[in-house]
């Protein structure tokens, strides 16, 4: 894991750095470039070469898990219930239906119930 | 299988240019040459129209299609239906409690359960989550639920090492709150030595995985120290220290004791395996400060190698004595420890002085006057000891002399009449009393009257106490019974009050209510500094001098202290713990712990169980693509500028 820093308020991170390795094949490329037999312009072979670097690099990134990484904003709400015995069943009952009309999705991740009781 | 991005498959359309641009002839550039002869040898030799000719042809463009649905299907994002159901939830339960900073695995085996911790968050699989929890002195969520391992490996490595006890039970318990409610698989895996009671019964049941940590090892440790004054000397302190060899071989080594640095006692000792021992001592010393406990035998844990205990310091009393002269009485405050007496001859007929008022926060701070044979007009401030009054005062209305009265009955249960035995001792004569205010009589003859007492002050000043002693200490022979020196110091301990005599010694993890003194200067902040230097502000609430600190997660000796403006705001955290500028309150935190001095594994613990191994494909499909497009497109430049294709 590493991250990168910029002058720019972005932040960039590398969950598999290693994978960077594989840009190694890079001076390969060129190698081979530079011994072609193919029957080609200069710019246009120098243009495929700029190409084919371009695509390796793009992959290399995308194995290496190149991701921006950024502040949430999701606001997550934890609602805790007293379900003491001092409540009574009343206030449990009202608690019930509080949590059902502020909780409508129980699965919801970002909204947690915390019930809390000798 | 499913396509998480099915609208990606739509780029498989780039494949038809692909192929137009393989059948398009590319027109071959003209140049003039002098002969064709050696071209049209070549060409007969190397017909263009050979089988490997328009197979290479072929080929290269396989390749290249190859390549683009490798791409395309990457972006789809396949994801096998298997992998979905294998999914899981993970919570890791990290042991951080004290023994796990034992060092038999190097560096320790909370660094052990780390490195544990890391390899499994490296073998998460596709749509695994994964929680941290500590269970140190206090369970904690380092982590919740996330797939995101840089946040996990983050998580992980800010647990940091405590000496408090073994939370696992409330951590798991903790663990499988996070987990409730989720469809996924569920595991909880715990980290830890096993030093804690029912991990054999954990390690059995079906949503565990218990990893254990450590090496049997032995190792002797101080398990309990407590420190007091003494009740009957006023400089005066015992020790209670209480040593365990939690080994299978019999240890030899030495108890060290000092107090400030001066060393006070050193004891070896010899002790059988499993064997505990514990050794009382007694010193004095007015001064008091922070009295540690040590002993001289390293072993893999050295947090109970140390033990700490505050000693309170004693400060001088002020006692004002008013009498027209009694040698006995002078002298017997004289031989009192930490009484600065001061003597005020009365002359006959001369009006009783009232002592100066002497402000003081405390019982102990307050001064102490006696009157002997003389009572003013109003009852200073302070304590105030009565001795044979002739006269009616405040609490009193005085009555005839008591000729030669018997001690029938005294207060077993008071701390005033400790080791004092007065039915014995001659009382030739007495002053008759009748109280006035609520007392507690101490003594009293047989018929009835006090003759020694204390009574509440009128003006309902719980903190200043009134004692009465009727008896004339001229004609009886209580001077010089060994009753009269303990009597006054125990009156003397009794109004200084109790509160001093013993700051006890927290367990490790500990949260404690303690007292600050009043705020004189606001604004200045007040922090808890622990023993290595860490400081956390404390919130006093308002108009209280209460306030609760802690969990003391480390042993040895922590600090309030009311910081001065820019104080200590360069030093380093060493330099901070040993500088005593500021410090209010001290509060002295051991180990204290017979099961975290215990490094000896559990039984029951099994070995490393199966099923946490990342196993094949643990990551996603596009992962795979991806890595095949990289190779290939390599290979497919090699091959082409080569001219294995065209």
């Amino acid at each position: 894991m590493s991250m990168i820093s910029w002058p720019f308020p972005i932040q960039l991170e590398l969950s598999r750095p290693w994978w960077l390795l594989g840009l190694a094949v890079l001076p390969g490329l060129v190698y081979y470039f530079s011994r072609s037999l193919v029957d080609l312009v200069r710019w246009q072979r120098l243009l495929s070469l700029g190409l084919r670097g371009a695509i390796v690099i793009l992959l290399i990134l995308c194995l290496a898990g190149l991701s921006l990484v950024r502040p949430t904003r999701d606001l997550f709400v934890v609602f805790a219930a007293d379900r003491s015995a001092s409540v009574g069943e009343q206030g449990n009952q009202a608690i019930a239906a509080y949590l059902a009309k502020a909780v409508p999705h129980p699965r919801d991740r970002t909204i947690g119930v915390r019930v809390f009781r000798k | 299988m499913n396509l998480v991005h099915p609208t990606a498959m739509v780029l498989a359309g780039l494949a038809v240019p692909i192929v137009i641009f393989y059948i398009l002839k590319i027109r071959l550039r003209r140049v003039p040459v002098s002969t064709l002869l050696f071209w049209e040898q070549i060409f007969e030799e190397k017909k263009p129209r050979s089988l490997w000719q328009r197979l290479r042809h072929l080929i290269s463009l396989l390749l290249q299609l190859a390549f683009l649905a490798l791409l395309v299907f990457a972006l789809a994002d396949p994801i096998f239906r298997w992998q979905q159901a294998r999914a899981r939830r993970i919570v890791l339960v990290v042991d951080n409690s004290a023994s796990m900073n034992a060092v038999d695995v190097r560096p320790s085996r909370l660094h052990a359960a780390q490195a544990e911790g890391r390899r499994i968050i490296d073998g998460l699989r596709l749509g695994d989550e994964l929680a941290i929890v500590s269970a140190g002195a206090e369970p904690r969520v380092a982590c919740g639920l996330t797939d995101h391992p840089r946040t996990l490996h983050q998580a992980l490595e800010a647990i940091t090492p405590t000496d408090g006890p073994t939370r696992v039970v409330e951590a798991v318990a903790l663990a499988r709150r996070l987990l409730s409610g989720s469809e996924k698989r569920r595991r909880a895996v715990v980290l830890t030595d096993g030093g804690f009671d029912g991990v054999a019964e954990l390690a059995r049941q079906d949503d565990i995985d218990l990893i254990g940590l450590g090496k049997k090892t032995g190792n002797i440790g101080i398990t309990r120290l407590q420190a007091r004054r003494s009740l009957l000397d006023p400089i005066g302190y015992e020790i209670l220290v209480e040593v365990a060899n939690a080994s299978d071989e019999p240890a030899a080594f030495r108890l060290e004791l000092d107090l400030e640095d001066d060393p006070i006692d050193v004891v070896p000792l010899n002790l059988q395996p499993g064997e505990r021992i514990v050794q009382v001592f007694e010193k004095t010393s007015a001064e008091g400060g922070r009295l540690r406990a040590r002993i001289d035998r390293p072993d893999d844990l050295s947090a109970d190698n140390t033990a700490w205990a505050i000693l309170p310091s004693r400060s001088p009393r002020k006692v004002t004595l008013l009498t027209h002269g009694n040698v006995f009485l002078e002298k017997v405050f004289e031989a009192i420890p930490l009484v600065d007496l001061k003597v005020i001859k009365l002359q006959d007929g001369q009006p009783v002085p009232v002592p100066p008022v002497i402000a003081a926060t405390s019982p102990e701070g307050l001064p102490v006057v006696v009157y002997h044979r003389t009572v003013p007009e109003t009852l200073p401030s302070g304590h105030v000891l009565f001795i044979e009054p002739m006269r009616s005062g405040p609490l009193w209305d005085a009555g005839e002399a008591l000729h030669n009265p018997v001690v029938a009955r005294q207060d077993p249960e008071s701390p005033l009449m400790a080791h004092i035995r007065l039915d014995h001792v001659l009382m030739p004569e007495a002053r008759k009393l009748a109280l006035k205010a609520p007392a507690r009589v101490l003594a009293e003859s047989a018929g009835g009257d006090p003759l020694y007492a204390v009574l509440d002050r009128p003006e309902g000043q719980s903190q200043e106490k009134v004692a009465v002693l009727t008896v004339d200490l001229d004609k009886s022979d209580l001077p010089l019974q060994t009753a009269f020196p303990i009597m006054m110091a125990n009156l003397l301990s009794w109004f200084g009050g109790t509160k001093g005599e013993l700051r006890e010694s927290l367990p490790a993890g500990a949260v404690a209510e303690v007292e600050l003194p009043p705020e004189k200067s606001p604004g200045r902040e007040r922090v808890l500094r622990s023993p290595d230097g860490r400081e956390q502000p404390i919130v006093v609430p308002a108009g209280s001098t209460r306030v609760t600190v802690g969990p003391l997660d480390r042993t040895g000796v922590w600090s309030v202290v009311q910081k001065s403006a820019g104080s200590a705001a360069s030093k380093d955290q060493l330099t901070k713990a040993n500088d005593r500028g500021g410090v209010l309150l001290e509060l002295a935190c051991n180990l204290a712990d017979r099961r975290e001095s215990d490094l000896r594994p559990a039984e029951g613990i099994p070995e490393r169980p199966a099923g946490l191994a990342a196993g094949w494909a643990v990551r996603p499909i596009w992962y795979y693509l991806l890595a095949s497009a990289w190779m290939l497109t390599c290979w497919e430049w090699f091959l082409y500028q080569r001219r294995w294709i065209d």
